[in-house]
């Protein structure tokens, strides 16, 4: 009896996640044979660029919530995302390492730049959204002054193309997200983690170290962002380095996912598992606008549209279910008002 | 009192250490308006040292001069706007906006005054939007600044296109004498006489202070954080007005990358980004000249400008530092 309910449950559960991704993909399935004549996925091309970006937004949007849960805005994700690429990408391909030697010293590197920025806020103990402002400026000028201002070319250097080949895509993506779970839902740092994001304090008069707790945040963060630009990369074929804060961009773009992902795993009860959704769901609008022939900046202006509609529709959810509770109130008592007068 | 007791009391009194010292400094009531003059005055000094007095030259001056008007401009907009609490880096992204309906209206009319008029009030209007999206549907002032710092950019794309608006030269240069020395001497006298003194800027501090006992005292948070977007949205538009004057043509990329200088000119300057009793509306205008003096200066004795980036990250990271109190637990702030 028990298990046949909580079978029940994980369906209901893993049906919520999927019916949002669907949805979306319905409707821009319809927008899309209207208007252009064709679906949103029609050949093996769609379901390649799908996975190529879904995979990078996924893994930046994992690296944004990671600190933005516990109340920390880290705006230098960007600024480490191309750290870690330009020097770690470099570095592999300087030692000849191959695609996967690419991916694994960008993350190390990414990690490197993440536990930089945790120490370097633990003991300031400045506001993260400003302390990510100044490391982004300190990371930037360091990309752009080393390897001549050419960041890393990975078109058509030798063993990268695996980094393109769909099967591992796949497998990273699934690797990312089943890390990221057990992280931070099962294992002993995911316990302390999500206790820091109820109550800082608290946690802390309870002897879990908040320090090294958050250190850690930064490093994963840090991980998964220059995995996250190891794929771009992949996908442009080059990665420049830039300055005066552009590389913010990365993260302003990655907010949606993210924010539509926490969303769904709060319907789903599986945060990781929400953010993949959210990733997905955004992808597939992104290419259904595509398809419509749209410019890059008129689907901005459509998605961050989207994405302010949801935000205020999330902010506000709570009133919008009171006054829809209220309604229901008033008409069932207005429902047993009129069966009174037609009783009497 | 006898010299005996007199020791005594001073074998009682605690000692102070260094750290109390430079915390006692550091919360003196004048040390946010001293320490950011000092810092300009000492890197003035320090770069005309090392020039050997180049620095000083009138061309430097003024060139100094007229790089931190925008900026100076906006960061006393955002003044009121970070007073009460809410971190808005969008403004550059409108500013950016303003100015490119600004530059079509003038392509419509062909009208300088219709392009000042279209840019003042797409800065306040665009302003009151981000006001709204804060104030009335209560989404946290981060996640509005970076939707509405993406959407701006995105449809001055749109509107733009790959070449710049123009606009006519002659009129433009004209303006850039009386009109912009007056009309910023006005809008910093006015924000000055409203912010220090009149009760909007008493409100302002305490909403950004405390907003829940600013409430429970009787003043109307959302009234009072609307005039600041008010005022905000005047100096935006006007900073728009500049900007589309100074070069006489509006690019798509126009104000990009301009709200987080504004953020920097404001901690330079020596007020906090995140309000409170201690903000002033003219910190703004002394970060940006601050700012604009270590960009130059650090160009002048041959600093690569790639490296003058990092130098800034430092610097504004040391002095945020400086600026802040040293919380006990980490510091967080729910954003969404």
């Amino acid at each position: 009896m028990m298990k046949s309910s909580n079978s029940k449950d994980m369906v209901s559960r893993a049906a919520k996640a999927v019916a949002v991704p669907l949805m979306v993909w319905a409707i821009m399935q319809v927008i899309d044979m209207v208007f252009a004549g064709m679906g949103v996925i029609n050949n093996s091309a769609d379901i390649k660029t799908l996975f190529r970006n879904l995979i990078s937004s996924l893994a930046f949007a994992l690296a944004i919530g990671a600190n933005l849960n516990c109340g920390r805005m880290d705006l230098s994700l960007g600024a480490q995302m191309y750290a870690g690429v330009i020097f770690g990408g470099n570095l592999a391909l300087m030692l000849n390492a191959g695609g996967i030697g690419v991916l694994i010293l960008s993350m190390a590197v990414g990690a490197l730049c993440g536990l930089a920025t945790g120490f370097i806020f633990i003991n300031l103990r400045i506001l993260p959204m400003v302390l990510g402002l100044g490391m982004t400026l300190v990371f930037e000028c360091i990309c752009f002054a080393i390897n001549n201002q050419q960041g890393v070319i990975l078109y058509g250097k030798p063993g990268v193309e695996i980094l393109s080949n769909i099967t591992f895509i796949v497998i990273v993506t699934a690797a990312i997200v089943l890390f990221a779970y057990y992280f931070f839902q099962l294992s002993g740092y995911g316990f302390k983690y999500r206790a820091i994001q109820g109550s800082q304090k608290l946690a802390s008069d309870a002897g879990i170290n908040i320090y090294s707790n958050c250190v850690i945040c930064y490093v994963i963060a840090g991980t998964l962002a220059a995995c996250a630009g190891v794929f771009i990369t992949i996908y442009q074929g080059n990665l420049t380095p830039v300055l005066g804060m552009s590389s913010n961009g990365r993260v302003f773009s990655n907010m949606f996912p993210m924010v539509l992902g926490t969303w769904i795993g709060g319907l789903c009860h599986n945060r990781e598992g929400g953010i993949l959704m959210g990733a997905v769901t955004v992808n597939i609008i992104i290419l259904g606008l595509t398809k419509l022939g749209l410019s890059n900046s008129v689907q901005n202006v459509i998605i961050y549209a989207l994405f302010l509609t949801f935000v205020v529709y999330n902010t506000n959810r709570s009133k919008i279910d009171y006054y829809k509770a209220r309604r229901a109130r008033v008409a069932q008592a207005q429902k047993l008002m009129a069966q009174r007068e037609a009783a009497h | 009192m006898s010299n005996s007791s007199a020791a005594a009391v001073s074998e009682r009194s605690p000692k102070l250490t260094l750290a109390d010292r430079v915390d006692m400094i550091k919360n003196n009531r004048y040390f946010p308006i001293v320490f950011p003059l000092a810092m300009l005055a000492f890197l003035l000094l320090l770069f005309v040292a090392l020039t050997g007095g180049e620095f000083m030259k009138r061309s430097v001056i003024l060139g100094i001069f007229n790089q931190s008007f925008i900026t100076g401009t906006m960061a006393t907009a955002v003044a009121f706007i970070y007073s009460t609490g809410n971190v808005d880096f969008s403004v550059g992204n409108a500013m950016g906006l303003a100015c490119v309906l600004g530059a079509l209206a003038y392509q419509a009319t062909g009208s300088m005054a219709v392009m000042v008029l279209v840019t003042l009030a797409g800065g306040v209007l665009l302003m009151m939007f981000n006001c709204t999206l804060c104030v009335t549907c209560h989404v946290k002032p981060a996640m509005v600044a970076i939707v509405a710092m993406s959407i701006y950019s995105a449809i001055c794309v749109v509107l733009v296109g790959a070449a710049p608006i123009g606009v006519e030269y002659e009129t433009s240069k004209a303006l850039e004498g009386v009109f912009r020395y007056g009309s910023f001497l006005l809008y910093f006298g006015m924000c000055l006489l409203l912010y220090h003194g009149t009760a909007i800027g008493r409100k302002l501090r305490f909403i950004g202070g405390n907003e829940r006992c600013a409430i429970q005292t009787g003043i109307n948070a959302v009234k009072t954080q609307y005039i600041s977007f008010l005022f905000a949205g005047v100096g935006v538009g006007l900073a728009g007005v500049y900007q589309t004057i100074r070069t006489a043509n509006v690019a798509s990329t126009v104000g990009t990358g301009m709200g987080t200088d504004v953020m920097l000119a404001t901690v330079l300057g020596g007020m906090s980004i995140f309000g409170g009793t201690k903000s002033n509306c003219f910190a703004g205008l002394i970060g940006a000249i601050t700012v604009t003096i270590l960009n130059k200066g650090l160009l002048m004795i041959g600093v690569s400008s790639t490296m003058i980036q990092g130098i800034r990250g430092v610097v504004f990271l040391l002095l945020v530092y400086l600026n802040s109190e040293r919380q006990k637990t980490l510091p967080s702030r729910q954003q969404f």
